[in-house]
């Protein structure tokens, strides 16, 4: 009986050693799945976070693409198959245009898009570079006439006059040369006789050589004599010299100051403003690009349109075209630019945003005043640059814009900058208007002007953004739309 | 005798690691919900940071900001500590709403001890979010810097 209780017994550690190591693995089990799973959860977090770089990298590679060429070929579009590799895992990305306003979305999938553990989507909104800061700029000099009234910033390469009883509500800088005014106001404030207000300007004038003041002529910001690298400064010499007039902010000057100032720096040497010009003659240059636009008239007719595609009527074209109320988009490619096959704006009305690009000359013919049922922007380009030998003055010649009766755009409410005709007039060409009380709100660059007396020019920022001027997009959104 | 003294032994030890491992999973579990809920608060905050378009109003302990919560416009979104002292509580609020608590196991009501502007423009550009996270054992601090890009 004992004998066989005894053999019962026998196995009886083995028993308890394999139920003792069942609980001691199921600890283990339990013990490397907690890990593995906070392992996991850092894991996912990790892709998460790097999703999101990979949609970015295809962010990125728009815009770039697009600053490149607006017209460029997507090569992994959303919706699509093909997707484009990042590090860390592909990318798609779409893009459309409205006006100048790009929206690129991008997705960004970890690892592939093929294999895709993770999906994040994003979206961002760009818009052109803001190329016009001017209300005045001329890759040459500027003669602001006599009773001239700029709200705004003026800027020339060479050197600057400024006529007698001309006001600048703004900076005046010359990158060239001097500036001369003929009892003529620099100022931060000024309201004028249609109680037009301007305010908050800086009323500085930078020179790369002297300021020449009347007696009576009055800066009321800073004024700087700059002088080029390595000119040697002299506080006697009238080189890059301050002279007469008063100057209520810092007059600093590399020769000598002699007008009524507080705190005279004469015979310091100051850089320059550095000149602003390319390869084209004018600065910001312009590109045409038919993706700008989101519906075009282009004469001829060619899809897309192409500015090779040239005719020899299509002047005739578009003057032939109603200028009663226009807006839209017109780009005109005439073969053979010249004076006479210059674009004919006479009668013209505005209805909305009107856009005119043209190799050929602009000129405004008969047209006075020119009226807006709505606010509205109006772009014109001249691409026409006329021969070096020829002239363009008030009095015509071979101009690229030219307008001679008085032109004025319809501004509105003076104070108000968004109602009213919002004008930018652009060629890296010559310009000239004749006749006095010519007035625009919006920015006028040439590649050189001649403006009567009283032309009337208040900067809008408006312009500041033109589709075509600036390759570089600037992101102004940017927002995730899921992940 | 000598089997029950040996099974007594071994009895012992194993409800004494039965009950180690019935403590620790606590603990575990209390860690693994305390981070989990930071995580998916940290997660939202810089998001919603990340797409912010204005600043309402900011300090350590808050942050008011309008941002994209899904399509469409922005909307205002809060993020606030509450309490007097440990452990603090993270609160949310949408367009003006009631604030809403996302957790309970703050050790610091700091959350946002740093705004940065990077490209000196003038405005706040990077946000620090620091969650001091107080679980049974230990605290433990996620941080995270974000560039809000629309900014």
């Amino acid at each position: 009986m004992l004998t066989r209780l005894k053999r019962g017994e026998d196995g009886f550690a083995l028993v308890t050693a394999v139920f003792i190591l069942a609980i001691m693995s199921m600890l283990l089990i339990v013990v490397l799945e907690a890990g593995n799973n906070a392992f996991s959860v850092a894991e996912r977090n990790s892709r998460f976070t790097r999703t999101l770089g990979v949609a970015e990298a295809g962010l990125d590679a728009a815009v770039t693409q697009l600053g490149e060429y607006r017209l460029s070929a997507n090569p992994c579009v959303i919706g699509t198959a093909t997707a484009c590799k990042a590090a860390g895992g592909e990318y798609q990305v779409s893009w459309s245009t409205v006006g100048g306003t790009v929206t690129v979305d991008a997705i960004g999938y970890y690892p592939t898009k093929a294999a895709a553990q993770v999906t994040r989507h994003i979206q961002a909104i760009y818009e052109p570079i803001p190329s016009f800061t001017y209300a005045v700029f001329s890759n040459t000099s500027i003669e602001i006439k006599n009773g001239e009234v700029v709200y705004g910033d003026v800027f020339a390469n060479q050197g600057i006059t400024v006529g007698a009883g001309a006001v600048v509500c703004g900076s005046v800088t010359s990158a060239g040369g001097d500036v001369i005014m003929k009892s003529a106001n620099i100022v931060k404030s000024y309201t004028d006789a249609t109680g037009r207000i301007c305010t908050g300007k800086t009323g500085n004038v930078w020179a790369n050589g002297t300021i020449d003041l009347p007696p009576t002529g009055v800066i009321q910001g800073n004024a700087t004599a700059s002088a080029p690298a390595g000119t040697l400064c002299n506080p006697l010499s009238n080189n890059y010299a301050i002279l007469l007039g008063t100057v209520q902010g810092q007059a600093t000057a590399c020769g000598k100051i002699t007008s009524a100032t507080t705190n005279p720096m004469p015979g310091t040497w100051t850089a320059p403003s550095p000149p602003k010009t390319d390869a084209s003659g004018i600065s910001p240059p312009y590109t045409f690009d038919p993706a700008n636009y989101t519906s075009i008239t282009c004469i001829p007719s060619s899809t897309p349109c192409d500015p090779a595609q040239t005719s020899a009527t299509a002047y005739q074209t578009f003057n032939a075209l109603p200028k009663a109320n226009m807006q839209g988009v017109y780009a005109v490619w005439q073969t053979n630019p010249s004076q006479s096959t210059k674009l004919d704006l006479t009668g013209l009305s505005i209805g909305g945003n009107l856009t005119i690009v043209s190799n050929a000359p602009i000129d405004f013919g008969n047209t006075s005043i020119i009226s807006t049922s709505a606010p509205a922007t109006v772009v014109l380009v001249s691409l026409y640059v006329p021969g070096g030998s020829t002239t363009c003055a008030t009095n015509g010649g071979d101009c690229s814009i030219y307008g001679k009766n008085s032109i004025l755009f319809d501004t509105g409410n003076v104070n108000d900058l968004d109602d009213g005709i919002a004008a930018l007039m652009y060629t890296p060409g010559k310009c000239a208007f004749k006749n006095q009380t010519n007035s625009a709100d919006g920015a006028l660059y040439c590649g050189s002007m001649d403006i009567k007396n009283g032309f009337h020019i208040a900067y809008n920022s408006r312009i500041e953004q033109i589709p075509g001027f600036g390759s570089g997009l600037e992101q102004i959104l940017w927002k995730e739309i899921s992940g | 005798m000598v089997t029950l003294a040996v099974m007594g032994v071994i009895v012992a030890a194993t409800m004494s690691v039965l009950f180690s491992v019935y403590q620790q999973t606590g603990v575990v579990l209390n860690r693994r919900d305390v981070l989990g809920e930071g995580q998916i608060a940290m997660q939202q905050m810089t998001k919603q940071f990340r797409q912010a378009t204005a600043i309402n109003s900011s300090s350590a302990t808050s942050l008011s900001v309008e941002t994209f919560t899904g399509p469409g416009d922005a909307h205002q979104i809060a993020w606030q500590t509450s309490g007097s002292s440990a452990p603090y509580s993270l609160q949310k609020q949408t367009d003006g709403g009631p604030f809403t608590t996302v957790l309970t196991s703050l050790t610091s009501p700091d959350i946002f001890p740093a705004y940065v502007d990077t490209d000196l423009d003038g405005n706040v550009d990077q946000v620090r979010i620091e969650l001091s996270l107080g679980t049974k054992t230990a605290s433990v601090v996620l941080t995270s810097d974000v560039q809000m890009r629309n900014r």
